[in-house]
């Protein structure tokens, strides 16, 4: 098991390694530039060219490639080039925290609502029950998080007055937000969960649980339902990652100052050094969340080895 | 008294395509210490049956006429006055009293559990031992059947077990209450022969030592011959011929029992003989036929035979068969 987490960090680190070549290179590519200027007069010229300087981006790229890389082996992330006396790593503790209590409560929520929806679907034999659960999933899927976020606000927020729309200030805050991003893992979960719980019921071990005389609850929750879960597990490592990353679009209309607005700011003001830190930051949640469920799976399903 | 009576068993399944009439009107009892061997080919009833008696059917299969009595207490589903209170006693008498034996042991094992939560699960369920002494018991349960070093392998996982080993342990989970009644499900259809032929010798040994009554279902003669006391031959739902071991090897009265001894090679004859295989395959059940079910594939078909279900001819205080030959004044008669 250490042997195979070993190999899995080495292979971490090298897909970061790759990823943060890729990307540098990438964002430079991009017209643009964090100074640009519409001013074409030779005083704003030379503003421009003095801030570049003063950046060192004036310099060959492959050089500034090699600063990064050595301040980055250093810790340093360096300084956002837009939010003056700002540093990456300060922009990154400020509103990570933010997006990531978001981005808990969404996950707890999603697991807790779509494995509970799945299991009842797949344990009832009402229609109506099964055809809410499978209509949801296709809303869950195929509208759009922003559409549901102003959906919400209009009708819980504007009309009803029962929860509040702006900031994360308190538990009620959260209520909108929650639902917003969790509608989409929830019809994913509920879907899966169903599917392969329905799976698990006819397979001949739970037949064998039930002669012994267990109970049929027993059966399904001790015998089913670890069964069921794989496939969840294996969404689940993503799905954390890209809560926790946050959404630009519920975060902007919920006026949360969380990460997923920093990055897409960070995109359309070139803001190349938050660029670099935002994307490493969440590359490295994406690569920790997938060693994280691959490893549960493995706790989940002993068939699972991990070390071949 | 029997250990278990059935009378005039009858199940169903409701499928999109219609009612399946899987068991019609099935008597037999076992009796204390006996292995009855169930006969039959694939979809005669044998599984179902059984599955009815332990109430342990699919969802779309229910009971529709006929009693089970277990030891004296009627354990139809009609006895009772709800689906729950039927369940509710179930669960208190399955893997307590009678004890079921699969035939799979590669799907019937729940390959996330350890053995150890598996073995233990009958035992904490009907007895009031504590989870230490459960799990001695099951370490002594394996050891039983026949498992080497018990303590060790209890830990392991189902998919650490090889098929013969798996099949162990079920039996060990089959005893773990010493069970009245064992019912054995073609316990060694999907084993290799050498593997078998232990199995058997397990189950004979445990019927010996438990004092449990078996029923073997099996479409294996060898297999009975070996192991069974008395023999029921199922066909399209129904007992065509029942009997002692030697009634049913040494004169079966039954065209199909006839039919089934024609399809076993004899290794010791000196010649190659030909199989006689039954030509034809076994009746729809969702329409069963009002005659002889056996009628289609029968050699000595009568005009009587398509028309009347045959009836019960008693040849000895054990030997029943069902066929219009066998009654007074017939040609085999």
């Amino acid at each position: 098991m250490l042997k195979y987490i070993a190999r899995r960090v080495f292979i971490g680190l090298l897909t970061m390694l790759f990823l943060i070549t890729a990307t540098f290179f990438l964002m430079r590519i991009i017209p643009g530039s964090p100074f640009i200027n519409d001013d074409e007069s030779v005083a704003a010229q030379k503003q421009y060219a003095q801030l570049e300087a003063k950046y060192g981006l004036d310099k060959p790229l492959t050089e500034q490639f090699g600063i990064y890389m050595k301040g980055l082996a250093h810790g340093d992330l360096g300084d956002s080039l837009i939010k003056k006396g700002k540093s990456v790593v300060d922009i990154i503790s400020t509103t990570a925290p933010v997006t990531m209590r978001l981005g808990l409560t969404a996950f707890v929520f999603s697991m807790v609502v779509g494995i509970g929806l799945g299991i009842t679907a797949a344990l009832s034999k009402s229609r109506t029950l099964n055809n809410f659960v499978m209509l949801l999933s296709t809303i869950g899927v195929s509208v759009p998080n922003f559409l549901l976020a102003l959906f919400l606000m209009l009708v819980f927020g504007v009309y009803l007055e029962i929860f509040p729309t702006i900031g994360l200030k308190t538990p009620l805050h959260y209520v909108l937000p929650t639902i917003a991003v969790s509608l989409h893992p929830v019809a994913m979960i509920s879907r899966l969960t169903r599917t392969s719980m329905m799976e698990v019921m006819r397979q001949d071990y739970m037949v064998l649980a039930k002669s012994k005389g267990t109970a049929k609850w027993v059966v399904v929750l001790k015998h089913g339902l670890r069964n069921a879960l794989l496939p969840v597990v294996t969404y689940a490592g993503p799905l954390i990652a890209n809560l926790l990353t946050g959404s630009f679009v519920v975060e902007t209309l919920f006026s949360i100052p969380g990460i997923g607005s920093e990055f897409v700011g960070s995109v359309t003001n070139r803001d190349y050094t938050l660029i670099m830190g935002l994307t490493i930051f969440m590359g490295f949640l994406v690569i920790v969340m997938n060693l994280l469920s691959d490893v549960v799976s493995a706790w989940v399903d002993p068939r699972i080895k991990l070390d071949k | 008294m029997s250990v278990l009576s059935v009378e005039h068993l009858s199940t169903q399944f409701t499928t999109d395509q219609g009612i399946v009439r899987a068991v019609r009107d099935v008597s037999f009892s076992v009796e204390k210490g006996e292995i009855l061997g169930i006969v039959g080919e694939s979809g005669s009833g044998k599984s179902v049956t059984m599955f009815s008696i332990m109430g342990l059917l699919a969802g779309n299969g229910t009971v529709t006429d006929g009693r089970i009595i277990l030891d004296g207490e009627d354990l139809s589903p009609s006895a009772f006055s709800s689906e729950k209170e039927y369940e509710k006693k179930m669960c208190a008498v399955r893997g307590n009293q009678m004890a079921m034996i699969f035939q799979d042991p590669m799907t019937f094992l729940n390959p996330v559990l350890r053995i150890e939560s598996q073995l233990v699960e009958p035992i904490l369920n009907h007895t009031k031992l504590s989870r230490k002494e459960a799990v001695d018991r099951a370490i002594e349960l394996m050891g039983k059947v026949g498992i080497p070093s018990p303590e060790k392998r209890i830990k392991q996982y189902p998919h650490q077990f090889s098929g013969g080993m798996r099949q162990r342990i079920i039996i060990a989970m089959a005893l773990a209450c010493n069970p009245k009644l064992i019912i054995a499900d073609e316990p060694t259809t999907a084993l290799d022969v050498t593997i078998q032929a232990q199995v058997l010798e397990l189950i004979s040994a445990i019927k010996d030592e438990f004092g449990s009554s078996v029923i073997l279902i099996t479409h294996d003669l060898g297999v009975v011959a070996q192991t069974c006391d008395r023999v029921a031959i199922m066909y399209g739902g129904k007992i065509v011929e029942q009997g002692s071991a030697e009634d049913i090897f040494y004169s079966p009265n039954h065209p199909y029992t006839k039919g089934l001894l024609g399809c076993v090679t004899n290794p010791e004859s000196e010649f190659s003989e030909p199989l006689h295989p039954i030509p034809g395959s076994p009746p729809d059940l969702l329409k069963p036929p009002a005659g002889c079910p056996f009628l289609d594939r029968c050699p000595n078909a009568m005009r009587v035979c398509r028309d009347y279900m045959p009836e019960t001819t008693v040849f000895s205080d054990s030997h029943f068969s069902r066929c219009w030959l066998n009654q007074k004044g017939g040609a085999a008669g």
